[in-house]
């Protein structure tokens, strides 16, 4: 029976191989690294949990079956590390991923303000740094559901059959659950979005 | 195609799902209706804003990092397995098993010593009844019980008594 290149590489892992088991970190971490981080809002934080993401598949590799891609498997261990960072957090409220990310040193702006159209047009720049800071806020104020689907829609282009899979949930509910989060980061990114 | 068709196939377009034919109905109708245009931009330019912030590099050391933690854990292992043979997961109905296994032995021992109490009580009652039959053994009457005809299940004299008593 043949796999695709992942599988193959794991299932040399399952037996001990290291050098396939460093080609699988080396090809996945950059993106491991990205969806943590759109999840928890810290670099640092974000390397350390995708570190422990790769060591739990390590220790699990004895337990791999090759019935789903290895992509599939990953990302539900990326999923529930970030689950686990969130109920961590929920028990220390002063560091809550829900908390939206407020800019300005008075901490007091309102996270989704209008532009004031009296002001003079800011540069290209300062447009597009703006626009990331709402992308960041507008996901971080998502569900758990919709902002990891999208993530894993948009780092790693997974089909929806295999978002259904990481997240446990019916075809229908993710295709639901990725329509209702383009929907609302319109309705918040639509003011800084150009005519 | 009318709008809210075109409307519900924006995920489609956007995820490249759509077939030729679809997709060419879509874009006419999107270049028709300016309420579908106008939404069909924000829903697009919504998700290229998402699709454009860039994204983080990982430490040019991240791999290595990992790599060096393998020993740590190859050696933590080894130590678990001994200490916890079980995976955590088995203990519990291990556990129920061997407690209802435990319960299942109790009961039918219960059982057993009720029931021979049961039979003791019973040859100490009968006892002078058994030792009489001892008696008799040597008789055919004992010899032959099985031979005997069974007694009538009505008493005929039982029925005359009762008859009397009704009239």
């Amino acid at each position: 029976m043949s796999f695709d290149p992942d599988t193959e590489l794991m299932l040399k892992v399952s037996r001990g191989n290291r050098a396939a088991f460093e080609a699988l970190v080396v090809k996945y971490q950059r993106v491991v690294i990205n969806t943590i981080y759109r999840s928890v809002g810290d670099p640092a934080e974000a390397e350390d949990l995708a570190q422990n993401v790769f060591v739990q598949v390590w220790k699990s590799r004895s337990r791999y079956k090759p019935t789903a891609k290895f992509s599939t498997w990953l990302f539900t261990i990326v999923r529930n590390m970030c689950l686990n960072e969130v109920r961590r957090r929920a028990r220390h409220p002063a560091d809550s991923l829900d908390k939206p990310i407020v800019d300005g040193a008075e901490g007091g702006e309102s996270v989704w303000q209008v532009p004031d159209q009296r002001a003079k047009p800011p540069s290209e720049e300062a447009l597009a740094a703006e626009l990331r800071k709402r992308v960041d806020t507008a996901l971080a104020a998502l569900p758990e559901t919709q902002r990891t689907a999208m993530l894993l829609l948009r780092h790693q282009n997974m089909p929806y059959e295999e978002i259904a899979k990481v997240m446990r949930c019916s075809l229908s509910a993710t295709k639901s659950v990725i329509h209702r989060a383009r929907a609302i980061l319109r309705d918040q990114l639509k003011p800084y979005l150009r005519p | 195609m009318n709008c809210t068709q075109c409307q519900t196939e924006f995920d489609r377009l956007l995820d490249g799902r759509l077939d030729a034919r679809t997709e060419t109905l879509l874009r006419k109708h999107l270049a028709d209706c300016p309420d579908c245009g106008a939404a069909w931009r924000d829903y697009e330019g919504a998700w290229a804003a998402f699709v454009s912030v860039p994204e983080i590099e990982p430490s040019s050391n991240f791999a290595a990092r990992v790599m060096s933690q393998l020993d740590h854990v190859e050696r933590e292992m080894p130590a678990r397995a001994w200490f916890f043979p079980l995976p955590w997961r088995w203990v519990a109905p291990a556990t129920a098993a061997v407690m209802l296994f435990a319960a299942s032995i109790g009961v039918w021992m219960n059982v057993q010593g009720v029931a021979e109490q049961a039979a003791n009580q019973e040859l100490a009652t009968n006892l002078p009844v058994v030792q009489h039959l001892d008696l008799l053994k040597d008789f055919d009457i004992i010899a032959n019980l099985d031979r005997i005809a069974p007694l009538p299940e009505h008493d005929p004299i039982e029925e005359m008594m009762k008859a009397l008593w009704n009239s």
